[in-house]
């Protein structure tokens, strides 16, 4: 019996031994596979962004899927990198975009358009801390507004500013001291080291699985010298234009699935409202004019948003932009709510994405 | 600290481990359970320190009171040990009352009463509901003589050890101390250890990989849509329950599992509740230590079964009631309470009559009341709970979605497409598809990861498939979620 027992025992101990070294062998060779391509550049900056950032400057489009930290470190690039002033910058997420420089009084305006994927207020102040840092502030910035940056429990991007977090402090720094200001911060991003953070993407499964779409097609970034490419493309404006699906799809293609969770997840109060303040405040005080620009969202969506109170906040924000503008005499374009300007389901890509055409009607009587 | 993070696999339950071990190997027995006792209030404080004050004064609280119901002995066990009995039932309850029953309280006042009262906003401690039964049960065996003497390290090490901690198994004290003190559970066991891991893998993927897919299918179709198809409303109700099983019995497979590296066995609370075959077995395989505790510290002092028949039902009654609120401050959990019970009064006056049908048919009425009771399980209103159920039925929408028709038109094939029927729940129709096939089925018919950790054998074959799926794991941690009864 005891013999029996001390076999078992030793054939045990084997197996946890073989266990442990294969489950070890197999997470270091997924990490070594994501370090090693990191298509994001979360463990080392792209070494071709830089490259990227001067054919921007220079007029030509580039192409190609570009991480959500690369994002921030290219406008670092562009922004470090051009030689004069802006007149116009934009702000914004995805949905501002397509927000392109010939919509904007006919082009005749050194514009570019800053915005970067899942942005949130702290993205916005990290990027105007590119420019002050620089000492060009523009002369107009055009903020543009998703009515989930005012949700704490917003997960959507809540890391990627760190890119840019040192330039984010320089500003904080400057915003008036006492209640106001850095309340965002403390409590939406939670206190955990950016580095362990990035680390953890070394065995993520979302992360390899972009790493192999990445290699499978052999995608890197590429100048083209035209849009027709079903690809993501930034234009020399800064703007984007969306691969196909995105570009030209209609909700009957893709499906209306209601407002995704994770940005309207808990979204019962405003948050983040003073350090948002604190921005336009910085802004105005140093002679920027500030526009702000709010994206319709689909007409169905919208309906949901005054029907169901799970999403009833939008409304709330609406009438507190608008509030703000009035009071602070901020230019306002737009409205989340899309029969304003008329806009149909064919004119979205998705629930939350406008076509082109939808910022260029809302555009089209911008002075 | 989660089970379901990379501090906790990586480094706190490795840690732990080792370090017991070597320290009950060198005979430091008190060490090693002042070692584990640190380790489960550090578990327990890295969610949030300042619940840790809590979650200590419960504990001695508790520990004084036993000691002194324990120190009437025999002779003054009637009247003074029962008033101290009250006064920590009271105190456990009122405990429980204040975090997770105030704002409920407060709120139905103001419905009743027409008043605006302002809510307390008061956020619920992790594992509260699980740490105040557990106490309870000890004070009122306690008061039954059936503790003999125990040490503070001993009675805090029973409440905080960290794999029951956060959500369960609700343990008992006589199956949980005596394992603490037993010389042979000093010494790691390297079998305990494998089957351990084995254990901890399936559940963590059961959570990760297959409730939280279920999940977004879930929470689109219960907090997003505002209205659902017939074929919509089933796979949204499907996928809850699905999402709520694999979810639960994952967190409770990766509790056993933990524990069974430190040679301590803890009670199973699920083995294949979906395939019961009437709501009794039902609740003899679901969530297993509720369903005892219940059984043993509301259910029998009311009464039990032996009392006359109509007291047997109320008993029934009240018992689900308190199920039901056990699980959330809220009338839609109080409802499913109800309603099972109702139905496990119906059952027993079915028996009765001597009435029976095919097995089949049994399993089919018992999963679908399950499943329409989970329905308002999940639903955080009335009308979501209604919405679902209106789909279900197909009263507020068609059979198939308004798009469907439109693909008929312009497609060469008269069978509507996956992302027709399902494309508003989620990115990929086949994924849905897939995971209902495979693991639904798999819920019913095939063995439980019970099972599957006592039947471990050191081969070949359980080791790839150990590490692939401990491997897979792993990679889908980098998802945010939390358990589901986390919230209870």
């Amino acid at each position: 019996m005891a013999t029996q027992r001390g076999s078992s025992h030793r054939s045990c101990k084997k197996w946890l031994k073989g266990f442990l070294l294969v489950f070890l062998f197999l997470l270091l060779v997924t990490a070594a596979f994501n370090f090693e391509t990191d298509c994001s550049g979360i463990f080392r900056p792209n070494k071709g962004l830089k490259g990227v950032a001067l054919n921007l400057i220079n007029g030509k489009m580039v192409a190609g899927y570009m991480g959500r930290n690369d994002e921030r470190e290219l406008e670092r690039l562009i922004v470090e990198n051009y030689p004069g002033q802006r007149d116009t910058i934009a702000l914004g997420s995805s949905r501002t975009m397509v927000l392109r420089k010939r919509f904007i009084r006919g082009g005749n305006v050194d514009f570019f358009n800053n915005s970067v994927s899942g942005a949130i207020i702290e993205d916005y102040i990290a990027i105007v801390g590119l420019y002050r840092r620089k000492g060009v502030l523009p002369k107009t910035v055009i903020i543009g507004i998703d009515p989930w940056i005012f949700n704490k429990n917003n997960r959507l991007g809540s890391e990627f500013w760190r890119v840019l977090e040192s330039y984010y402090r320089e500003m904080v720094a400057e915003f008036p001291k006492g209640a106001r200001g850095r309340t965002l911060v403390a409590s939406i991003t939670e206190p955990r080291s950016d580095v362990a953070s990035s680390y953890e993407q070394l065995i993520n499964l979302e992360y390899t699985l972009q790493n192999w779409d990445y290699l499978q097609k052999g995608k890197k970034l590429y100048v083209t010298d035209t849009v027709n490419v079903d690809d993501i493309i930034r234009e020399p404006d800064g703007s984007v234009d969306f691969p196909y699906n995105l570009r030209f799809g209609t909700m009957a293609q893709i499906g209306l699935r209601g407002l995704p969770p994770i940005i309207y997840r808990d979204f019962e109060a405003l948050s983040g409202t003073e350090l948002f303040e604190d921005l336009l405040h910085y802004l105005k005080t140093h002679g920027v004019a500030v526009v702000l620009l709010l994206p319709p969202l689909h007409p169905d969506v919208y309906q949901a948003c005054l029907n169901d109170p799970k999403y009833s906040i939008t409304i709330k924000v609406e009438a507190y932009l608008r509030q703000l503008a009035r009071d602070n005499g901020f230019t306002m374009v737009g409205s989340f709510d899309p029969g304003k300007y008329g806009f149909r389901a064919e004119d979205f890509a998705d629930e939350i994405h406008g076509h082109e055409s939808v910022m260029k009607r809302l555009f089209e009587t911008y002075r | 600290m989660l089970f379901n993070s990379y501090g906790y696999i990586f480094l706190f339950l490795p840690l732990v481990l080792v370090l017991y071990f070597v320290l009950s190997k060198r005979r430091f027995t008190v060490a090693s359970k002042v070692w584990l006792l640190f380790a489960s209030l550090l578990f327990y404080g890295w969610w949030n320190p300042v619940y840790l004050p809590l979650i200590a004064g419960s504990i001695i609280f508790n520990f004084i009171v036993g000691k002194l119901i324990l120190r009437q002995g025999e002779e003054g066990r009637s009247s003074y040990s029962r008033s101290l009995l009250v006064i920590g039932v009271v105190g456990n309850l009122a405990l429980l009352g204040y975090f997770k029953y105030a704002d409920f309280f407060i709120s139905n006042i103001n419905a009743v009463g027409h008043v605006k009262l302002p809510l307390l906003h008061i956020i619920l401690p992790l594992g509260i509901s699980f740490f105040t039964f557990t106490q309870i049960a000890f004070l009122v065996d306690t008061a039954k003589g059936k503790v003999k003497e125990y040490s503070a390290l001993n009675y805090s090490l029973f409440v905080t050890f960290f794999p029951h901690l956060l959500a369960g198994p609700i343990i008992h004290h006589a199956e949980m101390m005596p394992q603490f003190d037993r010389l042979r559970n000093k010494v790691a066991d390297y079998r305990n250890v494998a089957s351990g891991i084995c254990l901890f893998f399936i559940g963590l993927f059961k959570k990760l990989v297959i409730a939280d897919t279920f999940a977004v299918w879930a929470n689109n179709g219960f907090d997003t849509l505002n209205q659902l198809t017939v074929i919509e409303a089933w796979v949204v109700s499907l996928s809850y329950t699905l999402q709520l099983y694999y979810d639960f019995s994952g967190y409770t497979d990766m509790a056993l599992g933990s524990s069974l590296m430190f040679n301590i066995k803890l009670p199973i609370n699920f083995n294949t509740p979906y395939r019961s075959l009437d709501i009794q077995e039902f609740w003899r395989r679901w969530h297993i230590t509720l369903s005892r505790f219940m059984r043993d510290y509301v259910y029998i002092p009311l009464g039990g079964n032996r009392v006359p028949e109509w007291h047997i039902l109320l008993n029934l009654m009240i018992t689900f009631f308190v199920v039901g609120l056990w699980h959330g401050a809220g009338w839609t959990f109080v409802l499913w309470g109800c309603m099972h019970g109702a139905t496990l009064l119906i059952h027993r006056l079915w028996k009765r009559s001597g009435f029976s049908m095919p097995s089949w048919i049994a399993w089919f009425l018992t999963f679908n009341f399950i499943n329409v009771g989970w329905v308002f399980f999940r639903a955080k209103t009335f009308g979501d709970a209604l919405k679902v159920l209106r789909g279900m039925v197909g009263i507020d929408a068609a059979l198939l979605p308004k798009n469907i028709w439109i693909s008929l038109r312009h497609a060469n094939s008269f069978l509507p497409g996956l992302d027709d029927l399902f494309g508003r729940l989620g990115n990929n129709s086949r994924a849905i598809v897939c995971m209902f096939v495979i693991f639904l089925p798999l819920s019913i018919l095939f063995k439980n990861s019970n099972e599957i950790a006592e039947r471990f054998r050191p081969t070949v074959i359980q080791l790839i498939l150990f590490v692939l799926v401990a491997w897979l794991s792993v990679l889908f941690l980098g998802t945010y979620s939390e358990f589901l009864y986390f919230r209870f």
